[in-house]
C-alpha cells in the first residue's frame, strides 16, 4: 500500500512542478491575505484596537488579531487539503488517466494517502505564509506553546484529509467540482469561527458548523496558542474531531469502493 | 489459456426521477463462449454496439458477468479477480490514458508501481518494454512532445509493464492513419510471436481482423454468429457482387423508378456528383436497371464490377443473421 502512496506522490509532484508552478498556491494565499487585511485595518484604524466583551468571552482566551490570523491560516490549510485531495480522482477521470488505476490491483487507500502526503508540505507552507503576514501585522503568541500548536495542526490536517475523501467521492459521483467546492468553501469560511465566534450566530447555524472538522480544530488550536488547552476541558472537541474524521473517511472510502464498479461500467467505453 | 463459457451481461439502466424510478435492463452480451491461447492473436469482430467492449470488460475482470464463467490459467477470474488482474492488462485506443507532462520512463514507473513492482525489477522491465516498442531513444522526453504514433506505442509499453500473459486491446487502431496502423499491427504480431502473449483484439475493421488474427469470432447483438480462421470466415459467406454504373444525371423520377425495382436483395447507392451509382445485386437485376435507364433516355457511359469489400461481407453476414 505504501509503495502505491510513494508512486502517486512522486507522480503528482512531477506533474505539479511542470504544470502550474506557483499559480494555484498564489491565488489561495493572496485570497486569504486580502480577506485578512480588511479586518486587520478595521481593527487598528476604525475600532482603535478595542473588541466587545462578548468577543472576549467567546474567543477561548484569544486576542482579536490572533483569532483572525489563525482562523485564516487554518481555513487555508483546510481548503487546500480539500481541493488537492478532493479533486484528485475527478481530475484524473476528466483527463482520462483514471482507467489504468481502476484496472490495476493497486490499493485505493494508498492512492489517497500518497496524494495527501504530496500536498501536505505545500498546504502547510500556504498556512505558514498567512501566519507570517499576521505576525508582521502585530499578532503575537508565546513561543513555548508552539509544539502543542503544531500537534493541533497535524491532527486537524488529518481531519481535513478524511473530509476530502468524502468530497472526492461526491465529486466523482456528481461529476461536479464547481458547486461542491464553492458551497463547502463559502460555508466553512462563514460559519466555522474563521473570523468570528459561532456564538454570534443563531443556534442552528452553530449545529451546522459542528459537522465541519474546521470548527473544533480551530477551537483547540486557539486554546493551545493561549496556553489554556487541557485534554479534560477540550475533551468534547477532541472526540468530535476523531469521530468526524472516522465517519468522513469511512463513508468516503467505502462509498467510492461501492461506486467503483458502476464507474467502470460507465467510463472506458 | 483463457476460457470463457456462456457469458451474459445485463446492464441495469435507471431512469426517471426519485418518485418514479424506472429500471430497465439491457442485455449487452448474451451467451458468449470463447478461448484465448498464448502466442495467438484472437479477434473479436463486430459493428458498433455489438458488445465487444462489454466482453473485454468482463474478461479483464473490470465488471462481473451476470452469469457465466471465466477461467484464466486455472484461476477463476470471476471470484478471484485480484489474482487474475496480475496476469493481464488492457490497451485502449486513443492518446489519453498516459500522463502528458511525464516522460515515458516516469509514466512506466508509475504504472508499474500500480502492480506492486519493486524498483530494480521495474527498471529492467522498463528497459525491456521500451525496447519492444522502439522508444529507447525518446524515453526521457515528456509525452506531450511525442507524435501520435509514439504515444500509441507508449500505450503498448504501458500494457506490457506488468509482463501480463494476456493482453487485451479494445480497438487499438481506431482513428489512426494507415502508416501508424501498420506499425501497430507489426508490434502486435511481434508480441504474440516473440513474446508468446495471448492477445485478444476487438475491431470493426475486417481487414484488420483478417490481417492480424489467427482466429476470429464475429459478434453481433451480444452473440457470436461465426468463428474460425480468417480463411474459414471468408468461406462462410459469399458477398454479393457490386456493379458500378456511370450514367448521365438521374432525375428524381428515375431514382424513384429504380427504387421500386429494389427488391430485398438489391441495394442502390447513388452518387450525384460523379454521375454514377452503385448497386449491390444479382447479375439478373442489372438487366432490369439497364431497361429502366433506356426507357428514361439516360445515357449509360460505363458498367463495371466492383470487388466486394470485407465490410460488405460483414454487413451481409450481420443482416442475414438479423433477418434469420
Ligand atoms: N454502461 C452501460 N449501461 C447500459 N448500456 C450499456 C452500457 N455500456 C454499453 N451498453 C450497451 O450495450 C451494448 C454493447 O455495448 P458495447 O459493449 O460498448 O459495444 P461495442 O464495444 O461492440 O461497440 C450497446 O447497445 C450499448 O449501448
Ligand atoms: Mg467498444
Amino acid at each position: 500500500m505504501f509503495g502505491i502512496s510513494i508512486a502517486v506522490a512522486k507522480k503528482n509532484r512531477l506533474i505539479i512542478k511542470r504544470a502550474y508552478p506557483w499559480s494555484f498556491m498564489w491565488s489561495r494565499v493572496s485570497g486569504a491575505f486580502f480577506a485578512l487585511a480588511v479586518p486587520i485595518m478595521l481593527y487598528y484604524f476604525v475600532f482603535g484596537q478595542t473588541v466587545s466583551e462578548d468577543f472576549k468571552a467567546f474567543a477561548d482566551g484569544s486576542d482579536y488579531l490572533n483569532y483572525i490570523v489563525w482562523g485564516a491560516a487554518m481555513n487555508v490549510l483546510s481548503f487546500s487539503t480539500l481541493m488537492n485531495v478532493g479533486r484528485c480522482l475527478i481530475t484524473e477521470l476528466r483527463e482520462g488517466t483514471l482507467d489504468n488505476f481502476l484496472i490495476s490491483p493497486a490499493s485505493r487507500a494508498g492512492y489517497y494517502l500518497g496524494t495527501y502526503a504530496e500536498q501536505l508540505l505545500r498546504s502547510l507552507l500556504e498556512a505558514l505564509l498567512i501566519i507570517i503576514f499576521g505576525f508582521i501585522a502585530g499578532a503575537r503568541f508565546a513561543p513555548e506553546n508552539i509544539p502543542e500548536v503544531f500537534v493541533c495542526i497535524i491532527i486537524s490536517s488529518m481531519a481535513f484529509f478524511s473530509l476530502s475523501i468524502l468530497v472526492s467521492t461526491i465529486m466523482v459521483y456528481t461529476r461536479d467540482t464547481y458547486l461542491v467546492q464553492n458551497t463547502i468553501f463559502l460555508c466553512m469560511s462563514c460559519i466555522c469561527e474563521v473570523a468570528f465566534p459561532i456564538e454570534f450566530l443563531p443556534g442552528w447555524v452553530g449545529r451546522i458548523a459542528n459537522i465541519f472538522p474546521l470548527t473544533p480544530a480551530l477551537t483547540i488550536t486557539r486554546a493551545c496558542l493561549s496556553g489554556t488547552f487541557s485534554l479534560e476541558d477540550y475533551r468534547n472537541e477532541m472526540i468530535r474531531i476523531i469521530v468526524l474524521s472516522m465517519v468522513y473517511f469511512l463513508t468516503g472510502y467505502f462509498g467510492f469502493i461501492k461506486y467503483e464498479k458502476k464507474l467502470i461500467e460507465e467510463v472506458l467505453a | 489459456m483463457i476460457e470463457a463459457t456462456d457469458l451474459y451481461k445485463n446492464y441495469l439502466i435507471k431512469s426517471g426521477h426519485i418518485w418514479k424510478r424506472k429500471k430497465e435492463s439491457k442485455e449487452a452480451v448474451r451467451g458468449i463462449s470463447l478461448a484465448i491461447r498464448p502466442g495467438q492473436i484472437t479477434g473479436l469482430l463486430g459493428v458498433n454496439g455489438a458488445g465487444k467492449t462489454t466482453t473485454i470488460k468482463m474478461l479483464t475482470t473490470m465488471i462481473s458477468p451476470t452469469s457465466g464463467t471465466i477461467v484464466i490459467d486455472g484461476i477463476d477470474a470471476v471470484t478471484n479477480f485480484m489474482e487474475a488482474k496480475k496476469k493481464l492488462n488492457l490497451i485502449t485506443g486513443g492518446e489519453r490514458n498516459i500522463y502528458w507532462r511525464l516522460t515515458a520512463v516516469e509514466n512506466l514507473e508509475y504504472f508499474g508501481s500500480l502492480y506492486g513492482m519493486k524498483k530494480a525489477e521495474l527498471k529492467s522491465r522498463i528497459d525491456e518494454v521500451l525496447k519492444i516498442v522502439d522508444l529507447e531513444d525518446q524515453k526521457d522526453i515528456p509525452v506531450e512532445k511525442y507524435s501520435k504514433g509514439m504515444k500509441q506505442r507508449l500505450q503498448i509499453a504501458r500494457g506490457l509493464i506488468n509482463d501480463p500473459a494476456y493482453l487485451f486491446m479494445d480497438e487499438p487502431t481506431l482513428g489512426l492513419d494507415i502508416v501508424i496502423t501498420k506499425s501497430i499491427h507489426d508490434y502486435i504480431t511481434k508480441l504474440a510471436k516473440n513474446e508468446n502473449k495471448g492477445i485478444l483484439i476487438t475491431t470493426h475493421y475486417i481487414f484488420e481482423a483478417e490481417e492480424l488474427c489467427d482466429f476470429i469470432y464475429v459478434i453481433d447483438g451480444g452473440k457470436i454468429i461465426a468463428s474460425g480462421t480468417p480463411q474459414e470466415i471468408k468461406l462462410l459467406y459469399r458477398p454479393k457482387k457490386r456493379f458500378r454504373i456511370t450514367a448521365a444525371m438521374l432525375t428524381d423520377e428515375t431514382v424513384n423508378t429504380l427504387k421500386k425495382l429494389n427488391d430485398n436483395d438489391m441495394e442502390i447507392i447513388i452518387s450525384q456528383e460523379s454521375h454514377s451509382f452503385e448497386m449491390k445485386t444479382e447479375r439478373s437485376n442489372v438487366q432490369k436497371i439497364i431497361g429502366v435507364l433506356r426507357k428514361h433516355d439516360i445515357d449509360i457511359s460505363n458498367i463495371e464490377t466492383v470487388d466486394p469489400t470485407l465490410e460488405d461481407a460483414l454487413y451481409d453476414m450481420v443482416s442475414g443473421e438479423r433477418r434469420g
